[in-house]
């Protein structure tokens, strides 16, 4: 579910599955001579000297994007009035962002094409690939930051002005993903280009190819024989006006768009002798091997850390952390402990005895322990307004209370109205200090990530009120986080809480 | 390949290296010859600036095989690339040197049980082998190209280049654009009938167009267009 820990040395490698063979590729490139504007006797002139298959690297990173924006759009009618449409987005969706890990200079390929799906873990030396170059840290930040834009851009899409907005990133996968392709290097009257042929679509993704020279010469002579027309005709007529009776504003535009017309075409079907999908080679050097940079500890770091191997603070003992889990048990000791990159913290936590009703009505049954993320939290609204609004029943959450946020590996549809319930609740939780034996089901989100969610639970409460929100201004204050185990009975594929 | 005891792969080593025959210096002697060469007639005239020559040692897989009672040879990188000319590489058969101390060798990053399904014949041996590649950057007009020539043959794999073109693209464009601005001002003094005289003359262009000297007699248009 949620990844957090992003070190370098575990970031997860997988690849898809070449699916396409050689002679397809070879068809689909033969095929892809004959179309576009490209040379007209490419399919029979153009030599295939070398085709093969390559894999090339991608970050890819998968956040949840959550958003909250409010505002308004205003567009004037004709009789004057403005007319102002209040708006208010709740964003909860999934982003991806990749990007190519090495240089595919003219090749123009930088980002992944293919969507997650049927991927099978990378084993290095097992098929031609090329190295992945650069930082996997910075290319993780590079990752958070184009989500983050990406998740404004979702929530303000409608939004002229801004009058509330918050968004939240939860990371779910950062890995490098290998993607097959078929390298066509050819040769076509003395000239060298190259195609890719996607390995498991089969499909061109792009590549350099020679130009129809006819059909660029005859372009450009359209377009100078249409801009000189233009140019000339309102020269002559600013001039002379003659019998036309035109507007001179009309005038000046069609000189202006006869000049624009001119200088746009001529460097376009100049240098358009290839077909080029995108990239450069300016950075030539990119070609040098690429390495990949490991992660730099910090001088405070260094003398805070006697070596990079992380140890319980109770017992000492080595924690080994799952890949995936960011909160997990001492094998020595039983303590919680929160593991990011660098430190180990203790997680204090409670577990909750099932209630009276809950054990009569599920006799027999064994609940499951799920664990949530219980945060002390001072919620004080200093402002709000929102249009629209009508009295309901529903209670407020802010001020003083404590707020849930499931941790285990549940998907959020399910487990988000647990939480909405828990919060609004509030229940008396009876703490089992015996401690029961039972399934304890596994953190898979760390303190950061769920104190996020707190802040974007109470926001979605908030828009989910009738009226549509527009103004809405407040301190948020955590106190106290701790992990509490609460016990459900699962019955087929539903949870019955035990509090 | 023999594992570490931690479980990572122990790194593929090249066992030597073809020695590089031919310096920086002659390398660029040979790119610059291809350029210029009568042969290829695709660069443009334009000047050339040749930047920086790097040599790096390429990893290859040198395959020894027996195939049909003969004793065949087939060298495959050892590494991803991208480049023209490295997946089928001929070279003669000279002595195997060490690897310099101070080359800049590429890592193998390739099994060579990747390629054994495309082999032909009886496995006799393989080894990996560095094979000196001078990396030579040259720019022309605003683009920059790379030519990979080999350090040892002195073999140029040109790769991506630029392209020169039988089109006058300066001439094409005077002799659109003077003519109709002539024809329209008259056309706007004098008569709107002249308007109907370009668009005749727009024709003649359109398919006439080697007549008025747009297309450079030296690289013929081809009948077909091309």
């Amino acid at each position: 579910m949620v990844l957090e820990r992003s070190v370098e040395d575990l970031i997860s490698e997988i690849q898809y599955k070449a699916k396409i063979t050689r002679g397809v590729a070879d068809r689909t490139v033969r095929d892809w001579f004959t179309k576009g504007v490209k040379a007209p006797d490419l399919s029979r002139e153009g030599v295939v000297t070398e085709l093969y298959l390559v894999y090339l690297p991608f970050w890819r990173f998968v956040a949840q994007g959550k958003a909250v924006a409010c505002g308004y759009s205003e567009y004037t009618e004709k009789t004057g009035n403005v007319i102002r449409n209040i708006f208010e987005e709740l964003i909860d969706e999934e982003f991806i962002w990749t990007e190519c890990a090495c240089d595919t200079g003219k090749c123009g390929i930088t980002k992944l094409w293919l969507d997650p799906g049927g991927e099978v873990p990378y084993v290095r030396g097992s098929v031609v690939s090329m190295d992945a170059g650069g930082s996997a840290i910075e290319a993780s930040k590079r990752g958070r930051e184009e989500v983050h834009r990406m998740i404004k851009e979702a929530a303000a899409k409608r939004i002229q002005v801004l009058t509330l907005e918050k968004t939240f990133l939860i990371p779910k996968v950062f890995e490098l993903v290998y993607a097959p392709v078929w390298i066509a290097h050819y040769s076509y009257k003395g000239g060298d280009y190259t195609a890719i042929v996607d390995g498991v679509r089969g499909e061109v993704l792009g590549g350099t190819a020679p130009n129809n020279l006819t059909a660029r010469t005859r372009m450009m002579i359209l377009t100078f024989t249409a801009g000189g027309i233009m140019i000339g005709s309102s020269i002559a007529m600013l001039i002379h006006p003659g019998p036309y009776q035109i507007s001179e504003l009309f005038q000046i535009i069609l000189l202006l768009l006869g000049i624009a017309m001119c200088m746009a075409a001529y460097p376009a079907f100049k240098e358009g002798r290839t077909f080029v999908s995108s990239g450069s080679m300016q950075h030539i050097l990119a070609l040098s091997p690429a390495t990949r940079v490991p992660k730099q500890l910090t001088d405070n770091e260094i003398l805070n850390h006697e070596s990079t191997l992380l140890k319980c603070p109770v017992c000492g003992e080595v924690v080994e952390q799952p890949w995936g889990e960011v909160v997990s048990a001492c094998k020595k000791c039983h303590h919680l402990l929160d593991v990011t990159a660098n430190t180990v913290k203790l997680v204090p936590y409670d577990v909750a005895k099932p209630d009276l009703l809950a054990r009569t009505a599920m006799k027999g049954m064994d609940p499951e322990y799920i664990p949530f993320w219980k945060f002390e939290v001072d919620f004080n609204v200093t402002d709000r307004l929102a249009g629209g609004e009508t009295k309901t029943g529903l209670p407020d959450i802010s001020g003083k209370r404590s707020y849930y946020i499931c941790a285990a590996d549940i998907p959020r549809y399910v487990s988000e109205p647990w939480e909405i319930d828990l919060t609004i609740r509030n229940p008396e939780i009876v703490e089992d200090f015996a401690g029961r034996e039972g399934t304890y089901l596994t953190i898979l989100m760390n303190q950061n990530t769920a104190r996020k969610l707190t802040e974007f639970l109470y926001l979605r409460y908030e828009t989910e009120k009738p009226g549509i929100l527009q103004v809405l201004r407040y301190n948020f204050q955590v106190d106290n986080a701790r992990i509490l185990y609460i016990p459900y009975y699962k019955e087929k594929t539903s949870y019955i809480p035990g509090i | 390949m023999a594992d570490t005891p931690n479980g990572i792969p122990a790194p593929l080593v090249c066992s030597g290296a073809a020695a590089s025959l031919i310096d920086e210096e002659r390398a660029r002697e040979i790119a610059g010859e291809w350029l210029d060469g009568e042969k290829n007639p695709v660069v443009p005239d334009e000047t050339i600036q040749f930047g920086k020559a790097v040599l790096i040692y390429y990893p290859f897989w040198k395959f020894s095989r027996e195939d049909g009672g003969e004793d065949v040879i087939v060298y495959r990188p050892a590494c991803g690339t991208l480049l023209s000319g490295l997946q089928d590489l001929q070279r003669e058969e000279t002595r195997v040197v060490p690897v310099p101390k101070d080359a800049n060798i590429l890592p193998a990053t390739v099994f060579s049980t990747v390629y054994l399904p495309e082999l032909h014949g009886i496995a006799r041996g393989e080894e990996l082998v560095g094979i000196p590649l001078w990396m030579i950057s040259y720019k022309v007009k605003n683009s920059i190209y790379m030519m990979v020539v080999n350090g040892e043959s002195g073999l140029v794999y040109p790769g991506w280049h630029p392209v020169k073109e039988p089109a006058v693209w300066k001439r094409t464009a005077l002799t659109a654009f003077i003519p109709m601005v002539l024809l329209s001002m008259t056309a706007v003094y004098l008569s709107p009938w002249f308007f109907i005289l370009a668009a005749g003359l727009l024709i003649i262009f359109l398919y006439r167009s080697r007549m008025f000297g747009m297309v450079n007699t030296k690289y013929l248009e081809g009948k077909d267009g091309s």
